[in-house]
């Protein structure tokens, strides 16, 4: 673990959502708070619908929405939920 | 462990940690799908069902709140989404539209291909703005005015149109029901002759009905639309107070009428009368004005000959009123003018002085003629006259009358047909054209005064033509010529284009008066800048007329012998003692009466009376009653009447009875002798 070179570039970033629905919605509106306050230009986010592209869940397995991917830097680490828990979120995105 | 071991164990944990972090946001609510494991497909958990469920119907209550038409077609036209107005006027269910091909269900048949067509021409453009008619379920036309924009998906392609639509058929209604009764009383007002004009405040833009349009002289659709094309078609002169009336009502917001003359482009002149009305908008200032308007030229025209014939009955009235009087005073005048001119010397040098009175007299006697003559009081006595005879005789006094400036001309065709006219009336007619011509012509020219027989065509014929046939008398000059607006006034008493004091206006008038008092025409061409001609036809006399003979110009013939005796009934004893120095002079025995009672007593005394010389008008029997009781004593007895004006009593509609003697006042020496000549010839 100690051996994985940090990533020289920034955070990339994958959501899935459920549509309009309300936890999706909050899941959005807190990933990129978080994104905007600490991270800046430094990440990428890709927002994936799985009410309009279904066969995207197979990929990466998976189960509920909303659910946050970190695909970059490894390892990859997934987040359940509205992400309101902005303290547990950073601590996820920082973690190498 | 082995490596191996140690990284499926840290991958378990991860996993673990996962799906426990996966059950605590189910639990916590925080989870709004599951994927399903076999199908691999979001499944929505109830309550973001009910969430997403809310969300859409919030949608469509924003949808269906307002009064407006929502709709979403497709690109193949199929309503994906219509709000619950659209529903109302459509009379369909939204279930029942949603999905359906919106050109089938709802537009009439004769629009669906034109409608095909432009859905597809609209998908590629961005807003469009049309109306068209729709059909509801009932089979209702309802016309509605669309906003359309064209919906796209995120690589800009065109998935199909929403569209904003208002029901118009309820405006549309209303505004054809204003249209048609505009168009209702449009057409009262053009088929009564009433011009229509509306002028917007706010633009200034002035519109004329056709009927307006040529009340000014206008063709269809060719006024200028502004209040300032409307000014300058009005005559200068009424120009202010037309503005005036305008500004006023429209400062007041009150109705009003106006009469103004219309200046046409033509040059000619129209009245009209119009009323008003300033409409108010909701802050009471003046938005729009309109009203009507009516040519009243011709009315005009009716109450200016009724003027005309008011005025010309009120100097007739005058005329003979002070005819009697004023001929009296005349025949004194110009009696005693005459007696003293006889008895002065030949080198007399008062004889210019006397010359000087008794052209005055004339001149006053001239006019007391002209004036009865157009009154129709004059006595005429109409005879067979040869209309070359009496311009022969009357060349020497016109050559005087015009000067040398003028060259006479005379073109009198041989075997003229006789016309039947009083002579002295005829003779007026040729001296007024004669003096007209000759102040027409201020610096000389050509005056031309023919004759000759024509048709009732004004062709000239021979003498032996068809009854019916006309003379004609021409007179023409090479003048100044007249103007439209003269020419259309010549024969108004009083209407004068000479210099004030210059001319009575009162000699076309007499022109005119004494030539269709004997049924004649009078014809006039003038062309301005190059002269008139007046072409006068009398009725030729027709042989039964043929009574009395041709009078010979009369003479004075040599004093006769004293044998005859005369009775003078006159209550104006001037005029009694002038007949009787004039009556003596002749020749006559002479008697005087100062009225009727007296004239009997004369007349029973002296049974040797062969003439009574009598007045018409005086105090007590007048002179025609008087005469029949003397005639019925003494049937030989010969009559003579001395009046200035027409009398009922001795003339019938203002030609002499037969048989009756009649001397016009004032008369001369000379008339006097000559008429007892031609008395006592008979």
């Amino acid at each position: 673990m100690a051996n994985v070179p940090k990533p020289s570039s920034g955070l990339v970033l994958r959501l899935y959502v459920a549509g309009n629905a309300p936890n999706s919605r909050r899941a959005i509106a807190n990933v990129t708070a978080i994104c905007a306050e600490h991270f800046k230009a430094a990440h990428e986010m890709e927002i994936v619908d799985l009410l309009e592209q279904p066969e995207r869940a197979l990929a990466d397995g998976i189960v509920v929405t909303p659910t946050l991917l970190k695909v970059l830097p490894l390892p990859v680490q997934r987040m359940i939920g509205d992400l309101s828990d902005i303290n547990q979120v950073l601590l996820t995105l920082s973690s190498q | 462990v082995t490596g191996a071991e140690e990284l499926q164990a840290q991958d378990l944990r991860r996993r673990l940690a996962e799906a426990e972090a996966t059950i605590a946001a189910l639990l916590s609510g925080q989870i709004d799908a599951v994927v399903d494991s076999t199908s691999h497909t979001p499944v929505l958990l109830a309550k973001a069902q009910a969430a997403l469920r809310d969300e859409r119907d919030r949608a469509q209550r924003y949808l269906d709140a307002p009064d407006v038409i929502l709709l979403a077609l497709d690109v193949d036209a199929r309503i994906t989404l219509v709000n619950r107005y659209a529903c109302a006027v459509l009379g369909w269910s939204a279930s029942d539209l949603v999905g359906r091909d919106w050109i089938e269900t709802c537009l009439p048949w004769r629009m669906r291909d034109a409608f095909r067509n432009s859905h597809r021409d609209g998908l590629a453009g961005e807003i469009t703005v049309f109306e068209h008619v729709v059909v509801t379920k009932s089979g209702e036309e309802r016309l509605i005015g669309w906003r359309t924009t064209v919906l796209r998906d995120d690589d800009g392609r065109a998935i199909g149109t929403f569209g904003a639509g208002a029901d118009l058929t309820e405006r549309s209604r209303a505004a054809k029901a204003v249209a048609t009764a505009d168009e209702r009383m449009r057409f009262a007002l053009e088929s009564a002759g009433a011009g229509i004009w509306d002028l917007d405040q706010t633009t200034g833009v002035l519109r004329l009905s056709e009927t307006m349009e040529a009340q000014h002289g206008l063709g269809p659709g060719t006024f200028a639309g502004t209040f300032k094309a409307f000014v300058e078609c009005v005559h200068p002169d009424d120009r202010s107070s037309v503005l005036e009336t305008i500004r006023a009502a429209v400062a007041d917001g009150t109705d009003f009428s106006l009469l103004y003359r219309a200046l046409c482009p033509d040059g000619s002149i129209r009245w009209l009368s119009g009323t008003g009305r300033v409409l108010l908008g909701e802050d009471g200032t003046p938005v729009r004005t309109v009203g009507v308007s009516v040519d009243v030229t011709e009315r005009r025209s009716l109450e200016d000959q009724y003027q005309q014939a008011q005025k010309m009955e009120a100097v007739g009235r005058l005329a003979g009123g002070v005819a009697h009087d004023f001929n009296n005073l005349l025949t004194v005048i110009l009696g005693y003018c005459d007696l003293l001119l006889e008895e002065f010397d030949a080198d007399d040098p008062r004889l210019g002085s006397l010359a000087q009175i008794h052209e005055a007299g004339g001149r006053a006697a001239g006019l007391t003629r002209q004036l009865l003559a157009f009154s129709r009081k004059q006595v005429i006595e109409p005879t067979l006259l040869d209309l070359n005879v009496v311009v022969s005789d009357l060349r020497p006094m016109l050559a005087r009358l015009i000067g040398e400036d003028v060259r006479v001309l005379m073109g009198l065709r041989p075997n003229l047909a006789l016309v039947v006219a009083d002579r002295g009336q005829v003779e007026q007619v040729v001296m007024n054209l004669a003096v007209n011509a000759r102040d027409a012509m201020p610096t000389g020219g050509t005056l031309t005064i023919e004759t000759a027989n024509v048709d009732g065509l004004g062709a000239t014929t021979q003498p032996a033509a068809s009854a019916g046939a006309y003379v004609s008398l021409t007179v023409t000059d090479t003048g100044t010529g007249m103007t439209p607006e003269v020419k259309a006034r010549m024969f108004e008493p009083f209407f004068t284009t000479k210099e004030a004091g210059k001319g009575t206006g009162l000699g076309m008038a007499t022109v005119y008066s004494i030539v269709t008092r004997c049924g004649g025409q009078v014809n006039v061409s003038s062309d301005l800048g190059k002269g008139t001609s007046f072409r006068i036809r009398f009725p030729r006399a027709e042989g039964e007329h043929i009574t009395v003979p041709v009078p010979a110009p009369v003479r004075v013939a040599p004093v006769p012998t004293g044998l005859h005796t005369v009775l003078v009934v006159e209550d104006d004893e001037s005029l009694r003692e002038l007949a009787r120095k004039i009556l003596r002079r002749h020749g006559y025995n002479v008697l005087l009466a100062a009225d009727a009672n007296e004239a009997r007593r004369v007349f029973s005394e002296n049974p040797a009376i062969d003439v009574v010389l009598t007045d018409v008008i005086m105090p007590g029997e007048s002179g025609p009653e008087l005469t029949r009781q003397l005639v019925t004593q003494r049937p030989a007895l010969k009559v003579i009447y001395m009046s200035g004006y027409t009398e009922e009593a001795i003339v019938h509609h203002g030609v002499l009875k037969l048989g009756i003697a009649f001397l016009n006042k004032p008369f001369t020496s000379e008339t006097l002798g000559a008429k007892l000549r031609e008395v006592l010839a008979l």
